[in-house]
């Protein structure tokens, strides 16, 4: 195997590991709402052991692309390949905590009743997969086209996350008691709005890796 | 091949020897001397011969090499795909080889034949499989993706092959389970949840492929899906849970009246009366309990005949309602029949049929106020024939509505208890309904009341049904 095979082999290996991740952070937030719609403390404690997986991958994955540059003094395309992933950890992981967020909101909610049916909410996380995905698929297909679509897709989220705003707004402005359970479904909502922004950001380091030009989505 | 133009060059000296002696021949005709004319002649011999010699070396090497072209024209055929016998060359010698070559392209053509026959039921038996399928080769990409795996993972088997599993299926543990068969030359078998595209359980069995001396080949990895399974096993779980739980209230009653009147109430002339009386509801409790359980088993499992006939919806209904007079009056609750008259006959079994519908009446009773109405009403639906029961009681939250007619589901524990309730009536209704052929709807606005309609097949469409299916 030539020094170029074996660098090649790598940086696939590389790129297979930030899909491990992002597969980490989908199961997550699938299995942080399922325990949000069930109220179950179980499943919510499954995703707060879980992130301990996400987080150790990320060390690992941070400190072979480290190596990598050290090692291979990679030029151009190839050097931004090794940041891309580098900067899409980071935000995986960001990502990962908050599903952690959210399950520990259900933690604390388990034992009451939900405000309201959820429906926004449930939206809201469809959309972050979404984009977690497709965010994760222009990433392995250098499709940029791909990458900027999710700009589109994260104005989205931001109007829902407004209207859940005002909805639990007039749920508490109706009657104080409701303040506690409105509040942890902000939470809710707000976690996921954030995993929408990082979402982005990752669509963004695709753009980056391809072109070479930084470009901020998020407007 | 060449063994022919071996042959004509053979012949082909020898015609440059004859024709050297024509030379001679020439050249001695032109010698002075005393034999002019034989040298003449032989010359003139030595010249036809070579003539000879040159058209018979022509000759022969085209028989001889007439069958060995044939072989070469269908070996280069076969090699480009089309098998097929060679021509006959007849040349004595190599009809053997031909006749050789011929059975040898009749054996590989069977086999290649029977190989596609064997390629061609893999394929349906891999195409068709209910369980997914995912072959993996050496470097770990998919090398396969059968229909099921598509339906299953929700992916395309365009955009899987040659593709990572992690690239594909973005599943962790999934990912991980045929990277350990990588790592290990070993089977693994685990159970993975799916959130997407839809929730399920799979039962996945990863596999390494061992090729001679130990190579890997690759992995095979076949996935189970068994969520229903899994959800079978839950509510079966849950029933005998609900069962102990029921079974054993009214025990522990039991006791505890028996133990009071064992220490001194069976002496009190006024507790002594009223404890037993409690007994007596508790045990009645426990044999409706046991009763609607046998029924309730006896009718899921088919096993209860049905003694199928046309029945009269109206007869049922006044039968029925006949029961619950008594305790309407007490409560005030009107009953009101609607629509029974010239409604065509159902086709079912009568007891069950007054089963149902005597569950439906007791719920809707109990569940109105002093005061309230139960209406019992028949409408003609074409193919069906609908008997709705419907009150004017607390109604049932619509939250709710979806699984009363579950085993043992009750919006209200308690109350239900209290009412002398099994858990058990809606589901008899709805598996009587289904054994029927139709089914059982409600509706319900919480604080206004509830409707229950069973759908039953009309007699003439019912056993018009039966004889089609039993000619």
């Amino acid at each position: 195997m030539t020094t170029r095979e074996a660098f090649d082999r790598d940086l696939h290996q590389l790129q297979d590991d930030l899909l491990r991740m992002g597969a980490l952070v989908e199961s997550a937030l699938d299995r942080a709402l399922e325990a949000l719609r069930t109220r179950s403390v179980q499943l919510a404690e499954a995703v707060i052991a879980a992130d301990n997986t996400l987080d150790a991958l990320h060390l690992e994955l941070e400190e072979r692309c480290l190596r990598l540059m050290a090692t291979q003094q990679p030029m151009a395309k190839d050097l931004r390949t090794i940041a891309a992933v580098w900067t899409a950890t980071i935000d995986l992981e960001r990502m990962g905590d908050h599903a952690e967020d959210i399950a520990r909101v259900v933690l604390r909610i388990a034992e009451q009743p939900l405000l309201k049916p959820l429906i926004d909410i449930p939206r809201m996380a469809e959309l972050v997969r979404g984009m977690l995905r497709d965010g994760l698929d222009a990433f392995v297909r250098r499709d940029t086209a791909l990458a900027q679509q999710m700009a589109a897709r994260d104005d989205e989220i931001d109007h829902l996350y407004a209207q859940i705003f005002r909805e639990l707004l007039t749920y508490m402005l109706e009657d104080p008691r409701n303040i506690q359970r409105a509040t942890h479904l902000l939470m809710v909502a707000q976690a996921l709005e954030r995993m929408g922004d990082h979402a982005t950001n990752i669509a963004e380091r695709v753009i980056y890796m391809v072109t070479g030009t930084l470009k901020e989505l998020n407007v | 091949m060449r063994l022919g133009v071996l042959l004509a060059r053979a012949f082909l000296a020898v015609a440059v020897l004859a024709a050297g002696a024509v030379v001679i021949g020439v050249a001695l005709a032109g010698w002075p001397g005393r034999w002019p004319h034989l040298a003449l002649s032989l010359a003139g011999a030595a010249g036809i011969s070579a003539a000879g010699a040159l058209l018979l070396a022509r000759r022969i090497a085209g028989i001889v090499r007439r069958p060995f072209l044939a072989l070469r024209t269908a070996a280069e055929s076969g090699a480009a795909g089309d098998l097929r016998p060679a021509a006959d060359g007849s040349f004595a010698e190599s009809f053997e080889t031909i006749a050789a070559y011929n059975s040898m392209v009749k054996h590989v053509a069977d086999h290649l034949a029977a190989l596609q026959v064997d390629k061609s039921t893999l394929e349906s038996i891999l195409t068709q499989m209910s369980d997914a399928l995912l072959i993996l080769d050496p470097t770990g990409a998919l090398a396969m993706v059968n229909p099921s795996a598509e339906r299953i993972f929700g992916v395309t088997a365009a955009r899987a092959l040659g593709r990572h599993p992690i690239e594909v299926f973005h599943h962790f543990e999934l990912d991980a389970l045929m990277r350990r068969v990588e790592r290990e030359r070993a089977a693994v078998r685990a159970e993975i949840e799916l959130q997407y595209p839809d929730h399920r359980i799979l039962r996945v069995q990863a596999n390494p492929v061992m090729g001679p001396q130990g190579a890997f080949l690759g992995s095979v990895v076949v996935a189970q899906d068994i969520t229903d399974l899994r959800r079978t096993d839950e509510i079966r779980q849950e029933f005998v849970a609900n069962v102990s739980h029921e079974l054993r209230t009214p025990l522990a009653s039991l006791r505890a009246l028996t133990e009071t009147l064992r220490d001194g109430a069976l002496q009190d002339g006024d507790a002594g009366p009223r404890f037993l009386a409690h007994m007596i509801a508790e045990l009645d409790r426990l044999t409706l309990l046991v009763s609607d359980l046998l029924d309730l088993s006896a009718i899921e499992s088919g096993s209860a005949h049905l003694h199928m006939a046309p029945v009269s919806v109206e007869d049922v209904v006044t039968d029925v309602l006949a029961k619950f007079h008594l305790v309407a009056e007490r409560r005030r609750i009107t009953l009101r029949v609607d629509g029974l008259g010239g409604l065509p006959q159902v086709w079912g079994d009568e007891t069950r049929l007054a089963q149902a519908l005597a569950n439906l009446v007791d719920n809707a009773v109990k569940y109105t106020g002093d005061g309230g109405t139960v209406t019992v009403a028949g409408q003609d639906r074409g193919d069906l024939v609908a008997l709705s029961v419907t009150d004017t009681g607390l109604g049932i939250p619509a939250a709710h509505l979806s699984r009363i007619f579950e085993r043992f589901y009750r919006v209200d524990r308690s109350r239900s208890r209290a009412l002398g309730g099994t858990g058990l009536g809606l589901s008899i209704v709805k598996h009587i309904a289904t054994s029927h052929g139709g089914r059982v709807d409600v509706q319900s606005t919480e604080g206004r009341g509830s409707s229950f309609t069973l759908l039953l097949p009309r007699a003439e469409a019912g056993s018009a049904a039966r004889s089609v299916e039993r000619p």
